[in-house]
C-alpha cells in the first residue's frame, strides 16, 4: 500500500529519534519536512531556480516559540509527541499571506502611504513553476522515435513480410524549434510584460538558434519584422514543420475602432496559410476562452494564456490537435 | 544547530575532518568528486530523511554538490550506490525494467534459433538492483540454468568497501527533466517496495533496504503530491571557504594559497557566467583547474592561466565578461 503524504507523525518520529537541542533544530526539521511550526500559512513550492536565494520564505512566521523547559545537557523537546504534534499543522500549498493590521489604517507613519507606494510585481500570465511545462507542451512536434510499435510489427510479421525499417511510435520533442510572432497592437498592451516573460521562459527552453522572435500588429498576414514598423515585410514560412506561435488578442482587446484590430476573417486566412506551409499554428490567448472566435478555435490550436492553465490541460489540447493534424 | 546524529554521523566515518564550524569533510575514494564537506543542516536533513524512511529531494544551484552529496552520503554509510540520470524521455518503469522486444523479435525470426524464456529479454533498472541485486543479476529467474550463464546480467552499482552491505543508496538526478508524471509514478514502487514485470508476472519485492536521494535542477514544477512524500534540501550555492576545504581535503592544506586563488577564480567565472546565463563551473572543474596547476606549477597569475580557465572553466567559445563582474565586486 502507498504511504500517505508526510504528516506530524513523521515530524514526531525525526523529532523522538534526533533529539533537537534548540529551537532552530526543532523548526529546521519541521520546515524540511514540509510543515509548520506554529500554525502560521508557509508555502511549500517545488524547489525551483531562485529557491536558494532565499532561505526563509516571507511567509513563514520567525516569531518565537516557547519550549517547555531549559535545562542543560537536556533536549528542548523533551515529550515530542505532546508538545510538537500540537503545534504541527500541515503547510497548505499555494495560501495567500494575511496582510498585516497597520497596512489598512489610514495613518502615514512613514510620510507615504504603503498603498501609493511602488505597486507589488505583476503575477504573470502562466505561473512561473508551470510556465516550462506548458510551453515545452505547446511547442512539442512528434517525430517517429518513440517506442516500437509494436501493433504495426505484429502486423508486418503476421502478414510474412520482412520488417525492413523499425516502426516507431510517435514521440514529442523541442528540436525543431519555434517561430514567435507577437502582437503589439493595443489590445495587448496590458500582456507586454508578460509577452518579455514568455519569449525569456521559450530563450531557455528552445535556446537563441531555434527560436526566431518577430512582431506584428493585429494580424500577422499584415507583415512581420524584428525592428521598426515601416521596415516589416509579408510573413514568410519557416523551415517545414517549425510550430509558428502566436502571442495575441485575435483582435478581441483594444479600442473598437482601433486600426490595429483584426477581424476573424483575416485571422482564419492567415491560419490556412500556415497550415499550407506545412506548420503547427498555436495561439497563446490572454481572454476568456468564451470571447475567442468559434470559426478560429477550429482552425488553429488556441491555449488559454492564464494562471489557470495547467501542463496537463496544454497536453490534453496538443494530443487533441495531433489527432486532428494526422 | 544541536541534535543527535543517531543515523548518518560523516564524523563518525574513517578519515572524517571537522572544521571549526562543525562542518564535516569526508573522502570516499581517489575521484575528483569523492570529497564532500557536509554542514550541519545538511546532515540534520539526512538523519531527518532515514529517520522517517522519506525520499530526499535536493534542490541547488548548479555545482553546488547535489550528486556529490549523495554519493559521498553512500559511501560514509557503507551502502551500494546506484545512479540513474534522468532525460526527458525517461518514464518511471526505465528504472524498473525494460523488455528488450526487438531482440526477442530478432530472435523468433531466426530459424533453427531456440527462443530463450521472456525473462532473458528483461533488463533490470535502478530501483530493482537496489531493492534485490539477486533477482535482478538472474533476470527475475530464480536460477539460470548453467548453460545460460552468459545471459546474467551486471550489476551497475558501486559497491561499499566491504562489498556486502544490506543497503543501497539510489540517486535519481535531475528529477525535473523528467514528464510530470514520473516522479509520482516512481514513489509508488518505492512506498510499496516491490512491484510486478508486465511481460513475465514476476513479483519483485525489495530485500534490501533502499534509500531513494533525488536532486532538482529547478526546472519544471514538480507534482505537489510528490513533493509533500519528500523530504526538501536546498543547498547553498558554493562559496570560495566551501570550494577551498574541498580542496584542502582532498590535497592537503599546504598548498591552502594556491587552493585559495583558483578558488577565488571560479567565484569570479561562476558570477560571470551566471550573469551570461552560461553553465556555472562546479566543484570538479576548480579541483580540475587545481589539478592542471599542480602538475604545470603554475598559479592564476601564470601567462598561461587564462588558456587553462578557458578548457577547463569556460567551455565556451565566448568567454564570460570577467572585468565587468570584476569591477563590480
Amino acid at each position: 500500500m502507498r504511504r500517505p503524504v508526510i504528516s506530524a507523525g513523521d515530524a514526531l518520529r525525526a523529532v523522538a529519534a534526533l533529539g533537537p537541542g534548540d529551537e532552530e533544530t526543532l523548526q529546521a526539521i519541521v520546515r524540511m519536512l514540509g510543515l509548520n511550526v506554529d500554525g502560521t500559512v508557509a508555502t511549500r513550492a517545488a524547489p525551483s531556480i531562485g529557491a536558494w536565494k532565499q532561505s526563509v520564505p516571507k511567509t513563514f512566521s520567525t516569531a518565537p516559540i516557547q519550549p517547555p523547559s531549559r535545562s542543560p545537557g537536556r533536549s528542548v523537546v523533551s515529550s515530542p509527541p505532546s508538545i510538537v504534534a500540537s503545534r504541527i499543522r500541515h503547510v497548505r500549498s499555494g495560501s495567500a499571506p494575511t496582510l498585516p493590521g497597520w497596512l489598512h489604517e489610514s495613518g502615514d507613519v512613514l510620510g507615504t502611504s504603503p498603498l501609493e507606494s511602488e505597486p507589488p510585481p505583476k503575477r504573470p500570465l502562466f505561473d512561473r513553476l508551470s510556465r516550462r511545462g506548458i510551453l515545452a507542451a505547446a511547442l512539442a512536434t512528434l517525430v517517429p522515435e518513440g517506442d516500437l510499435d509494436l501493433d504495426e510489427i505484429v502486423a508486418i510479421v503476421g502478414q510474412g513480410r520482412a520488417l525492413r525499417r523499425l516502426p516507431r511510435l510517435p514521440t514529442p520533442t523541442l528540436r525543431a524549434g519555434a517561430q514567435l510572432l507577437l502582437d503589439v497592437s493595443s489590445g495587448m498592451d496590458p500582456f507586454l510584460e508578460d509577452q518579455q516573460h514568455i519569449v525569456h521562459a521559450l530563450d531557455d527552453i528552445l535556446t537563441d538558434d531555434r527560436l526566431d522572435v518577430l512582431y506584428f500588429a493585429g494580424c500577422p498576414g499584415r507583415g512581420v519584422g524584428k525592428g521598426a514598423r515601416d521596415d516589416w515585410t509579408a510573413w514568410t514560412a519557416p523551415p517545414r514543420g517549425v510550430p509558428v506561435v502566436v502571442l495575441t488578442d485575435l483582435g478581441i482587446g483594444g479600442p473598437i475602432l482601433d486600426d490595429d484590430r483584426a477581424a476573424s476573417a483575416e485571422w482564419l486566412r492567415f491560419a490556412h496559410h500556415v497550415h499550407a506551409e506545412g506548420h503547427p499554428l498555436i495561439g497563446l490567448v490572454p481572454y476568456e476562452v468564451s470571447r475567442w472566435p468559434a470559426a478560429l478555435a477550429r482552425e488553429m490550436v488556441l491555449i488559454h494564456w492564464s494562471e489557470r492553465t495547467t501542463v496537463g490541460a496544454v497536453r490534453r489540447t496538443m494530443r487533441h490537435a495531433w489527432r486532428r493534424l494526422q | 544547530m544541536e541534535f543527535t546524529p543517531k543515523y548518518f554521523n560523516p564524523a563518525q566515518a574513517g578519515g572524517a575532518t571537522i572544521d571549526e564550524r562543525g562542518s564535516v569533510s569526508f573522502r570516499a575514494g581517489e575521484r575528483p568528486d569523492a570529497v564532500y564537506v557536509y554542514s550541519r543542516r545538511t546532515i540534520l536533513t539526512l538523519n531527518v530523511a532515514l529517520a522517517t524512511g522519506r525520499p530526499l529531494l535536493i534542490s541547488g544551484e548548479p555545482g553546488s554538490g547535489k550528486s556529490m552529496l549523495a554519493r559521498n552520503a553512500a559511501a560514509v554509510m557503507g551502502c551500494w550506490f546506484y545512479q540513474e540520470t534522468v532525460t526527458s524521455r525517461t518514464q518511471a518503469s526505465d528504472l524498473l525494467w525494460t523488455f528488450d522486444t526487438l531482440r526477442r523479435l530478432s530472435d523468433a525470426q531466426m530459424s533453427g534459433q531456440q527462443l530463450f524464456p521472456k525473462n532473458y529479454y528483461v533488463d533490470p533498472g535502478t530501483l530493482w538492483w537496489a531493492f534485490d541485486p539477486r533477482t535482478a543479476e538472474q533476470r527475475g529467474l530464480g536460477e539460470l540454468p548453467t548453460a545460460h550463464q552468459q545471459h546474467r546480467a551486471t550489476n551497475p552499482g558501486i559497491a561499499p568497501g566491504d562489498g556486502h552491505a544490506q543497503r543501497a543508496v539510489v540517486l535519481i538526478d535531475e528529477i525535473d527533466k523528467a514528464d510530470p508524471d514520473v516522479p509520482n509514478d516512481l514513489l509508488e514502487p518505492f512506498d510499496v517496495r516491490s512491484f510486478t514485470i508486465r511481460e513475465t508476472n514476476d513479483r519483485i519485492t525489495a530485500r534490501r533496504d533502499t534509500i531513494l536521494i533525488l536532486t532538482t535542477n529547478g526546472e519544471r514544477e514538480l507534482p505537489q503530491a510528490f513533493l509533500r512524500r519528500c523530504v526538501a534540501l536546498t543547498l547553498d550555492a558554493p562559496t570560495e571557504d566551501w570550494f577551498v576545504s574541498i580542496a584542502n581535503q582532498k590535497f592537503g592544506a599546504d598548498a591552502d594559497s594556491l587552493h585559495r586563488e583558483v578558488a577565488r577564480e571560479v567565484m569570479r567565472h561562476r558570477a560571470a557566467a551566471k550573469k551570461a546565463r552560461f553553465r556555472q563551473p562546479s566543484t570538479s572543474e576548480y579541483l580540475d583547474a587545481l589539478d592542471v596547476c599542480r602538475d604545470l606549477g603554475i598559479d592564476t597569475s601564470s601567462s598561461v592561466w587564462t588558456d587553462v580557465a578557458r578548457s577547463v572553466l569556460w567551455k565556451n567559445d565566448r568567454p564570460p565578461e570577467l572585468e565587468t563582474v570584476a569591477s563590480q565586486s
